[in-house]
């Protein structure tokens, strides 16, 4: 009698379970290679051969309100090999990487419109979900759907007996909130923002934010976008050990990450080598000086440069006696804009003309000034003329 | 909801001996054409073994048909005024100081597309959204316990959840299972199968002032993760073009969403902590398509609503037995994912008894023998004494007892007319009925359907739905195996005078527990079709 063909009732994956055990329920052996490997239609285009088919909207059926971030880090764990051909979850999953190094790279290359904004998860009136006025008011209510998850979504920097509540960074760029911090894939961008500014890490047709890789970037984005990585790769031991208080279940793995990090940048390199310009792992720029973001995150995305000075020369090594600090401590903010004043040939003369100005009234000062700043146009008009 | 439509027929057939079954349907659309029909059903099975004298709803028997006792409980969320509608209004994001309103949209906005998933109308479920489903479900849940603990705003469903969950604390203390059916494609049961066993611990916490919890290494979870089997109308822009439809579920897209779910089935730390057991059940070959094709638009919930089952969904309620009735498996650290493989011929799945309780201790052959005997019965109403074709109350049950009285049992005669004719309905639901000439398939119908021409434990000739076919079917042989052929009646008499005749020999037992007369009645004839199918020796 020849035996019996079995097939697993289960949905269709290359990987399905395979039938061995007749009239038995069995445990699904692989289950990531299962899931993986299930078989979806390609929903790329329309029966009418025309309109595309967004994935980011129909991806609806993971059943937490935190899908959006989770999905962020399925991606990050699922795609291996960005260049194999992929369909439907993956090719969605592909897309949310792109979206995830634009994010990175927007905060690289732009971090002076970054705006970094914690959001505590719990109910504005300070009440738990048994008092609260409005049980279904987002803050709480999101807080309350972190469930088993509550204690990884905490900054376990702060002391012990500090109270511990769970909350989101979320990131605005230009004003508009295009994505957030997440323990579990550090960054992921929101359902709706769209850009509609012209920038290498902005997908033009889409607004989304995208791999600036696939985009016209020059060397010196490059160079900053691969030494903000290099940062980041450099981080995530001392960030991963902020969590080692955690139950083990809870703890995160950033391997897929760290893989992905620095595939990125070898991928820049090849990038580089392929335009001619020298790889940034040769020569490496400077790291972007971001200090947008709050603890813990600050671990992974903020860099401060440390230089060493020592009777007014300053030095990038340490020594004996060099004292050690940070640039973007003592230096003016980036924002900060130059004005000169000019007091014309008395000033020149007199050491103490500008006591002398102040002994005047204010009326005599302004008055001054604007004579002196009449001489001056008058001066170069003069000069113009002449080289004319 | 046809899971469970499902699992009501494994109680008439007798599969959960000696067990009283706390039932709770969850659902955001009261109004429900598929939940509507289950509901209807368990009433009806309540109804039947009830008894003037005897508790509500009867008591528990063994060895019988409708041998547990099934409790009703149901909970629907309110979405109904415009203050309730859709997530915006729900959360009340309008409202409060600036600084309020805005933190609330910045994390709305992250998470939920502002003007899609925060504005459809939620009086039809949540449309395959599960991630906005699973946080609403939660906290309609929450909402129900604190209105019952403040003493405002309490509707019916409140109090119907709050027996429910009673009744969960008290068996938890000693050691309860609660088994979930649901699928990971739609939106309702997709939403709420990771957040139940948290948002039932959260009411008793609630309701008990902090006092009592759910432990869940005492009441365990279980639950199907039923991934898609149906196909429906795609919905057109013209019907999605509304604020109110700017989100309705399309089933093109339920394998990907199936995937994504599974993804998250198997790694969320909440649901490996909460479940025990979860039971991946599918459908490898190709989806039939469900409704109407001739309907203007996609039906997203309401009266309308009513699919036909499925053979999955049978399936599905065989975990639920598998859950409730397994002695090991309960020790894991995280969750078990089970599926289960079937004979497969042809393009199509050979179905055995033993696929679907499996064959340890002959529990094959008991679910055979019950199965069997169940549809038995209803050919023997239906079809044999025409309730399916005729609304006469003579008709049915009504007129197999008097064929009773005339072979000399007449002990059962008190049955009244009502009660014949809820038995009557049953089987109708069972198995099928006609409305003048149209025919109806009933739930085992429609099973069989979905796995021809894959065989079905029965021979094709047991579900025809030819008038003149059906009038001359043999109710005595409707399995594929002849050895399960009731005995032939020898000359000038057929198998079912022969039936007859053994009912004649056998009567209700002790073991069985029964005591009214109608519980003495289904376990007479439950022991006449067992002596006559001859499984068990």
């Amino acid at each position: 009698m020849p035996e019996k063909s079995l097939k697993a009732l289960a949905i269709k994956s290359k990987s399905n379970p395979p039938g061995r055990s007749e009239y038995k329920w069995d445990v699904i052996p692989e289950l990531d290679n299962f899931t993986k490997n299930i078989v979806i239609p390609e929903l790329g285009i329309e029966k009418d051969g025309t309109a595309k088919v967004d994935i980011g909207t129909i991806v609806s059926g993971m059943p937490t309100v935190y899908a959006r971030a989770n999905l962020f880090r399925n991606a990050l764990d699922t795609v291996t090999d960005k260049e194999a051909e992929v369909s439907g979850l993956l090719r969605f999953y592909l897309s949310l990487i792109n979206e995830w190094r634009g994010l990175i790279s927007c905060i690289a290359l732009n971090y002076k419109d970054i705006e970094v904004q914690r959001v505590k998860l719990q109910y504005s009136d300070g009440k738990s979900i048994f008092e609260t006025e409005n049980v279904y008011e987002p803050l709480g209510a999101f807080g309350n759907m972190l469930f088993e998850r509550k204690p990884l979504w905490c900054d376990q920097t702060l002391a012990v007996n500090e109270e511990k509540i769970p909350f989101i960074d979320v990131i605005t760029f230009k004003g508009q909130v295009i994505g957030a911090t997440s323990p579990d894939s550090f960054l992921f961008t929101s359902v709706g923002y769209k850009i509609t500014e012209k920038l290498p890490f902005v997908d033009v047709n889409s607004g989304k934010l995208t791999d600036p890789r696939l985009s016209d970037i020059q060397p010196e984005q490059l160079l900053a976008i691969h030494a903000f990585v290099q940062n980041m790769i450099n981080k995530i031991d001392p960030f991963k050990n902020t969590f080692n208080n955690l139950d083990n279940f809870l703890r995160p793995n950033y391997s897929s990450i760290n893989r992905n990090l620095v595939d990125w940048l070898k991928e820049m390199d090849d990038l580089a080598a392929s335009k001619g310009w020298i790889k940034p792992s040769q020569k490496p720029g400077s790291t972007p000086e971001v200090s947008a973001f709050l603890a813990p995150f600050s671990i992974l995305f903020n860099h401060s440069t440390e230089l060493f000075g020592v009777e007014g020369v300053i030095y990038s090594e340490a020594d004996t006696g060099r004292v050690s600090f940070k640039p973007s401590e003592l230096l003016l903010p980036p924002t900060t804009e130059v004005i000169q004043f000019r007091f014309g040939g008395d000033a020149e003369k007199d050491k103490n003309f500008l006591s002398v100005q102040f002994d005047d009234d204010q009326d005599t000062i302004t008055k001054r000034m604007f004579a002196e700043e009449r001489f001056y146009r008058d001066e170069k008009n003069t000069r113009d003329n002449k080289l004319v | 909801m046809r899971c469970l439509e499902a699992f009501t027929h494994l109680c008439a057939i007798g599969m959960f001996d000696n067990q009283e079954i706390e039932i709770l349907t969850l659902d955001t659309d009261q109004l429900n054409g598929n939940k509507a029909k289950t509901e209807n059903l368990l009433e009806l099975y309540s109804r039947i073994k009830t008894s003037e004298s005897g508790p509500k709803g009867g008591t528990p028997n063994a060895n019988t048909f409708f041998s547990a006792k099934l409790n009703l409980h149901r909970f629907w969320t309110n979405y109904s005024g415009s203050a309730r509608a859709n997530y915006k209004s729900l959360s009340k994001l309008a409202e409060g100081s600036p600084e309020k309103q805005k933190a609330n949209k910045l994390v709305s906005d992250l998470f939920l597309d502002e003007n899609s998933v925060q504005e459809f109308n939620l009086a039809h479920g949540y449309r395959a959204q599960t991630h906005l489903g699973s946080h609403l479900m939660y906290h309609a849940i929450i909402d129900s316990a604190r209105n019952l603990a403040s003493g405002t705003n309490i509707e019916t469903q409140d109090q119907e959840l709050e027996v429910f969950m009673n009744k969960l604390n008290d068996a938890g203390k000693l050691g309860a299972r609660v088994f979930v059916f649901g699928s990971i494609f739609g939106g309702t049961g997709a939403s709420s199968i990771p957040v139940l066993p948290k948002a039932f611990q959260d009411f008793i916490k609630i309701r008990s002032g902090g006092k009592s919890t759910l432990d869940f290494s005492k009441t365990k979870f279980g639950s199907t993760l039923l991934t898609e089997y149906f196909t429906f109308k795609k919905p057109d822009a013209k019907q999605m073009s509304t604020k109110d439809d700017s989100v309705i579920a399309d089933s093109s897209f339920f394998p990907l969403n199936s995937q994504a779910a599974l993804q998250f089935y198997q790694n969320d730390p909440t649901v490996q902590r909460t479940y025990k057991t979860m039971y991946h059940i599918g459908w490898p070959i190709e989806s039939k398509k469900m409704g109407d094709e001739k309907e203007s638009s996609t039906i997203t919930g309401g009266e309308k609503q009513k699919n036909p089952c499925h053979f999955t969904e049978m399936v599905c309620a065989c975990a639920g037995y598998d859950f409730f009735t397994k002695t090991s498996g309960f020790d894991v650290e995280k969750t078990e994912y089970l599926y289960k493989a079937i004979e497969f011929k042809d393009n199509s799945f050979n179905v055995n008894f033993n696929d679907f309780v499996g064959h340890e201790n002959k529990a094959g052959e008991t679910f055979a023998n019950r199965l069997g005997a169940l549809f038995s019965l209803a050919h023997i109403v239906l079809t044999k004494n025409e309730a399916a074709f005729s609304t006469d109350e003579k008709a049915g049950m009504r007129a197999f007892i008097t064929q009773l009285e005339q072979a000399k049992l007449p002990m059962y005669s008190s049955i009244s007319n009502e009660e014949c004719a809820e038995l009557n309905n049953y089987f109708k639901s069972f198995a099928y009925s006609f409305d003048s000439e149209q025919f109806h398939p009933g739930w085992i119908y429609q099973v069989r359907s979905t796995v021809a021409p894959g065989s079905f434990m029965f021979d094709s000739k047991a579900f025809t739905s030819n008038p003149k076919e059906l009038k001359g079917l043999d109710v005595g042989a409707l399995f594929s195996d002849t050895q399960n052929h009731w005995p032939d009646g020898g000359f000038m008499s057929d198998r079912y005078n022969k039936f007859v005749k053994t009912l004649i020999e056998v009567s209700p037992e002790d073991t069985q527990r029964v005591n009214t007369t109608k519980e003495k009645f289904m376990a007479h004839i439950y022991n006449a079709i067992t002596k006559s199918q001859n499984f068990i020796n």
